[in-house]
């Protein structure tokens, strides 16, 4: 709009690569202006996102731009390019967009206070922030880019990035929280390390998956995939080896997903991602990194979907999709009944979450309404983006504030941080899927989708997910802000350390925020219906328009009751007191939950432990085995030259017998021969 | 104006390029030895300079295209010198020096001439009898430029062996405990497989009946299948234990950890790039039908190395001996790629030497200062590194990044277009995969125990000083270049490739 759409395209993620790469100079010049600079980048980029999204209202169009060609190699060339249209600009403005109110909170958060009280900030406040713009940026890279490379390379900058902010504390000299490492710091390491790994097992499926499809189609670019895709010549001519792998192709790339959206079995690392500063958090759960996953799987959904009509077996891709999805809400959303962390709480909805955007995109191709199944997962992507960046940021000011990361230390806080609680509980309200915040509008799409395309077994766990949703979220609720005061806040107080609201620079990001998850709603209608054209267009053969608002069936109805179903519980143990569980919390359930459903234990035994002795059993068997064989060999032969040389005895009488013996010896030869 | 600067420079040279290129640096290595124990440091670093700026010229003003109906096979600039004749039977052969380049010579040449200069660069705590190693350092530029232009089989098999000579002294003399039968076992397995190779080159004079060493000729003259199986057998052995490939590669963890930071650099940086080149000139160049014949078998061991060298890297506690099974690691993706020998995995093969042979620099130089600065190098004695030396961490870091392969760094590139060129090709080469997998692992977990660690109160580290992360800083250069900018190489050496693929030329 203002700024014309092939430009802002590539400039809403150079931006804040730039950004980053500029950051230590910045830093030279002083700490002020670094901050300053990081947060104006932020804002520079929302803007530019924002602007996009202008154009598209007013234009709407997808397009392709490419900037250039990046490489020739062999019959294949590789063009770097952006590409415009719904999906990617919607990611890009919750990237930019969150992306710059976290900046902008951190500006707050990452300040602490000294033995004196003095406020001191962070010394690594540079790191912090390099790797925080070059997280935004990568991320738009990964959802602007036109084709599979130039978002995998994406894909990674987030994951690099991720490492780098989840073990940002590394230097903390506090005791560990777990018993196996010395210090904090080191624990904060190996979460970082952790997130890495387990995502890069994902990512190498991925990349083996991009491969695959570019050996059957010839094309990393979305555009060219689409195109090919609907197209059943081309279907036809493909042989059967090559339409077999197409669906083996389709899985692979999930695998990227799974990993990088925490879906099982590659769940694991995001409630260790916990480990980093809770803007790190922020920013991971609500605009960046799990959200690539989810960003991938819905570039990919049309495509695949076009395919189901040509080439057999692409289905079991969107059941896969679904089923994970479905399962992973379930399962997260037991595990996360029992966590005393806040921020693990939120972690583990955070997978639950997800888990329902992708049985929504997995739905997609398995039921005719393909459509409405589609944008409900996109929805609950934005809405999720919303709500979750305002929960993470709120109890962001309530631990800066605590203290602790603990629930049980805290309690009662509403009454010190009317703000922070406020905004907390419109947060959970979102999360928990309460009319009319905008996790309402979003869920109950999602579950309409479902019940009309006729999954009835994914709606049916979808919807117990929902209950136990409303349930831990509420209970989160209860525990923190109201009820008793802990031992914990009473000892605070008791040494001059004031409950205070958070500063402003913290309170603005959270009230915009629960602005957004309170009216959402509305961008049910007017950002939809402003695309719908698109939808006929180009990259989705969607109708956009054709979703049906405001369905205020008897579903509408059975979602708004169920809260009450979950809250009221949630109400009657945690703030009323009601009840003893603790048998239940120590029993066999409650000990399977908080131990994960020991899958977290049975891959620390199966690959850490299983790699470390496959890797000393190599060292110690077979590489000491070479060693032995060359060893054995120089002394063989060192001992056969020791032996020869006792024949050279430098005795002129040895000497010359043995030259008459071999004179005599060659005579014979001669002569009987 | 950089070409022009460029192709100014060149028409400096006087005489031909390459033959100057090749003997400057023995030039040097007189000059240096005479300099004494004070002057030599500075005449190897303005000679290794010379070279690189000379190389970089060469590079900016070569034109690698050319038409598939010319002689020579794209040889460019070609330069002989006969030494003498050899007369056989009637046939007589001369014995000379036969210098010509193709872009894939001009390639590793560049990355020699790096690498060389980085090593001359990071030799600043060599204090034992300078003017000698200074000497020999040159010597051994002048090998491997030779080894990369000759294109007659004497010749090369002379620099191929010149290389050996300088390397076994600079192991032996200047290296740690223990560096005498590092040395000793780096000779012997190199030169055994040099024998071979040897042998395979006179089979090949003779077999072949054409009784001449000339690479073109016998090229031309289309061997045949058998000779070109035996031959690529014999390559095998002389490549490979260079290389190196499981089971040849027991001489290198040792080599490596005894040798002296410079000498690391380079046989990491280069030295085993002449097993790559030696793969691709010799195999895959000079005898095409007969060393695919191998391709299966070779590419399931370079799957095999990868992944096992990367086990073992795991369960190594010395930082040296870490980074060194990583570079047997990385040079199993350049066996893959020659071995598929598909465009796109011979161009990603091409990239890893290149890439790996500055990356790997990084990290043995990052070795050598750590053990510099605190004493030792084993992984779990040395805590904290992200606190008491932030500099060296950040090279150290950085280095780590590249060497698993993450986007923006050379490697990644090499690593994806090797598998895009070998997978479509045999579909479980995508196996290679777990070792890069496995290398991002042990890599991290490094990273974790020696610098994001919390620093032992009682052992005290130094920073690393400044001039000592310049040959680190500078490699990183290319590093990150090519991560962005793939083209400068693969401009370079796609008529190569083409060329042995038998396709048309671009």
């Amino acid at each position: 709009m203002i700024v014309p759409v092939e430009l802002a395209a590539w400039l809403v993620f150079v931006v804040p690569l730039v950004g980053a790469v500029l950051t230590p100079v910045f830093a030279r010049i002083g700490g002020t202006v670094r901050d300053a600079m990081a947060v104006l980048v932020g804002f520079a980029t929302a803007f530019l996102a924002l602007d996009l999204t202008a154009s598209m209202v007013l234009h709407p169009e997808a397009q392709d731009y490419v900037l250039l060609t990046w490489l020739v190699a062999g019959p294949y060339r590789l063009d770097f390019g952006v590409f415009v249209d719904p999906l990617s600009v919607l990611l890009a403005v919750i990237a930019g967009g969150i992306g710059s109110l976290i900046i902008l909170f951190s500006i707050g958060y990452m300040t602490g206070r000294d033995a004196e009280g003095n406020l001191v900030k962070d010394p690594s406040l540079t790191r912090y922030y390099f790797f925080m713009q070059l997280f935004v940026g990568g991320m738009i890279l990964l959802v602007m880019a036109d084709n599979l490379l130039m978002t995998f390379i994406g894909w990674e900058v987030v994951g690099m990035c991720s490492y780098a902010l989840i073990g940002f504390w590394h230097n903390v000299t506090a005791p560990s929280p777990v018993a196996d490492y010395r210090t904090e710091g080191e624990y904060n390491a190996v979460c970082g390390m952790k997130a890495f790994m387990v995502t890069r097992v994902g990512d190498i499926g991925l990349l083996a998956g991009i491969l695959i499809l570019f050996m059957i189609t010839g094309t990393f670019n979305y555009v060219e995939l689409q195109s090919l895709a609907g197209n059943a010549s081309w279907a036809a001519g493909l042989g059967v080896t090559l339409s077999q792998l197409l669906p083996v192709a389709a899985l692979l790339i999930f695998a990227g997903p799974i990993g990088k959206s925490a879906q099982f079995p590659l769940h694991v690392w995001l409630p260790e991602a916990m480990a980093g500063p809770t803007t790190v958090s922020a920013l991971i759960h609500a605009a960046a990194m799990v959200k690539a996953g989810v960003y991938l799987v819905a570039r990919l959904v049309p495509v695949f979907i076009d395919m189901t009509v040509n080439v057999v077996g692409v289905t079991v891709f969107f059941q896969t999709v679904a089923w994970i999805g479905a399962f992973t809400a379930f399962m997260a959303a037991t595990m996360a009944l029992v966590q005393d962390e806040i921020k693990k709480v939120l972690a583990y909805s955070t997978i639950s979450q997800l888990g329902y955007m992708f049985t929504a995109l997995g739905a997609a191709g398995l039921v005719a309404e393909s459509v409405t199944a589609y944008s409900a997962g996109t929805f609950h992507l934005l809405a999720h983006a919303i709500f979750k960046a305002l929960l993470f940021l709120a109890a962001g000011s309530v631990l800066h504030a605590v203290e602790s990361k603990s629930m049980r230390d805290m309690g009662g806080l509403w009454s010190n941080m009317k703000i922070t609680a406020a905004t907390f509980t419109i947060g959970a309200l979102a999360l928990a899927g309460v009319f009319p915040t905008i996790g309402f509008w979003s869920k109950e799409m999602i579950f309409d989708a479902l019940l009309e395309g006729g999954q009835f077994w994914l709606f049916v766990l979808a919807f117990v997910t929902a209950i136990l949703t409303a349930f831990y979220t509420f209970r989160m609720v209860f525990m923190t802000f109201f009820g008793k005061r802990s031992a914990h806040v009473e000892e605070l107080e008791a040494h001059g350390h004031h409950i205070h609201e958070a500063p402003w620079s913290m309170r603005i990001p959270l009230i915009v925020l629960a602005t957004l998850a309170l009216g959402g709603g509305l961008f049910e209608l007017v950002f939809f219906g402003a695309f719908s054209p698109i939808g006929e267009s180009l990259i989705h053969p969607f109708e956009w328009s054709s979703i049906h608002l405001f369905a205020m069936g008897p579903l509408t109805l059975l979602t708004v009751g169920i809260w009450v179903v979950g809250i009221t519980p949630a109400y009657l143990i945690y703030h009323r007191g009601k009840g003893d569980f603790s048998s239940l919390r120590d029993g066999p359930l409650g000990r399977f939950l908080k131990n994960r459903w020991y899958v977290n234990t049975l891959y620390n035994r199966v690959f850490v432990g299983g790699y470390l002795w496959l890797s000393r059993g190599l060292h110690r068997r077979v590489e000491s085995a070479l060693l032995a064989f060359s060893r054995t060999t120089q002394e063989g032969l060192d001992s056969v030259s020791r032996g020869w040389r006792r024949t050279m005895t430098g005795v002129l009488n040895t000497n010359v017998l043995a030259m008459m013996a071999g004179i005599a010896l060659f005579l014979l030869v001669i002569l009987f021969l | 104006m950089f070409e022009e600067l460029a192709s100014m420079l060149m028409s400096m040279i006087p005489g031909n390029p390459l033959a100057f290129l090749t003997l400057f640096p023995l030039f040097g290595a007189v000059v240096a030895f005479l300099a004494g124990e004070r002057g030599s440091r500075a005449v190897a670093l303005l000679v290794t300079l010379i070279e690189l700026v000379l190389a970089l010229a060469l590079m900016a003003t070569f034109s690698p295209t050319f038409d598939p109906s010319e002689p020579n096979a794209g040889m460019r600039l070609l330069w002989n010198f006969v030494l003498g004749t050899m007369q056989i039977d009637s046939h007589t052969t001369p014995v000379q020096v036969y210098l010509g380049a193709d872009g894939l010579s001009v390639v590793m040449a560049l990355l020699s001439n790096i690498v060389v200069f980085a090593a001359a660069l990071s030799s600043n705590h060599i204090e034992r009898s300078r003017n000698l190693y200074y000497m020999l350092l040159l010597m051994l530029q002048t090998g491997l430029l030779g080894v990369f232009f000759s294109i007659d089989l004497l010749s090369f098999f002379i620099f191929w062996e010149l290389v050996l000579i300088p390397m076994f002294f600079i192991i032996g003399r200047w290296g740690e405990e223990g560096c005498q039968h590092a040395g000793i076992k780096f000779f012997i397995y190199t030169h055994f497989g040099s024998a071979i190779m040897l042998i395979g080159f006179f089979v090949l004079y003779f077999a072949s009946g054409l009784y001449t060493f000339d690479m073109l000729v016998l090229r031309a003259s289309g061997l045949p299948i058998d000779i070109q199986m035996w031959f690529s057998i014999a390559v095998f052995f002389g490549a490979g234990v260079k290389l190196p490939v499981w089971p040849l590669h027991n001489w290198l963890p040792w080599a490596h950890v005894k040798a002296p930071t410079p000498g690391s650099v380079i046989l990491a940086g280069i030295l085993l790039k002449m097993g790559g080149y030696g793969f691709l000139r010799l195999g895959v160049w000079m005898v095409p039908e007969g060393f695919s014949v191998f391709s299966v078998v070779f590419a399931v061991l370079a799957i095999f190395t990868c992944i096992y060298a990367a086990f073992v890297a795991m369960a190594q506690s010395d930082l040296k001996s870490m980074v060194a099974y990583t570079s047997i690691n990385h040079m199993a993706w350049v066996l893959l790629g020659v071995a598929v020998g598909s465009a796109l995995a011979l161009q990603g093969a091409i990239y890893m030497m290149f890439s790996h042979g500055v990356i790997i620099s990084v990290l043995f130089i990052v070795a050598g200062e750590v053990k510099h600065l605190a004493g030792t190098r084993q992984i779990p004695e040395v805590k904290g590194l992200g606190r008491t030396a932030p500099r060296l961490s950040t090279v150290f870091i950085l280095g780590a990044l590249a060497a698993f392969g993450l986007p923006g760094f050379s490697g990644f590139l090499a690593e994806f277009f090797t598998l895009l060129g070998s997978v479509p090709v045999y579909i479980w080469t995508a196996f290679i995969t777990l070792g890069v997998f496995l290398t991002v692992g042990y890599m991290l977990w490094t990273l974790n125990r020696m610098v994001f660690s919390d620093p032992d109160p009682e052992a005290e580290v130094h920073d690393a000083p400044l001039r000592d992360l310049i040959a680190p800083v500078l490699l990183l250069v290319p590093v990150i270049l090519l991560g962005l900018w793939p083209d400068l190489i693969l401009s370079m050496t796609a008529p190569f490739v083409t060329l042995v693929t038998g396709g048309a030329t671009p």
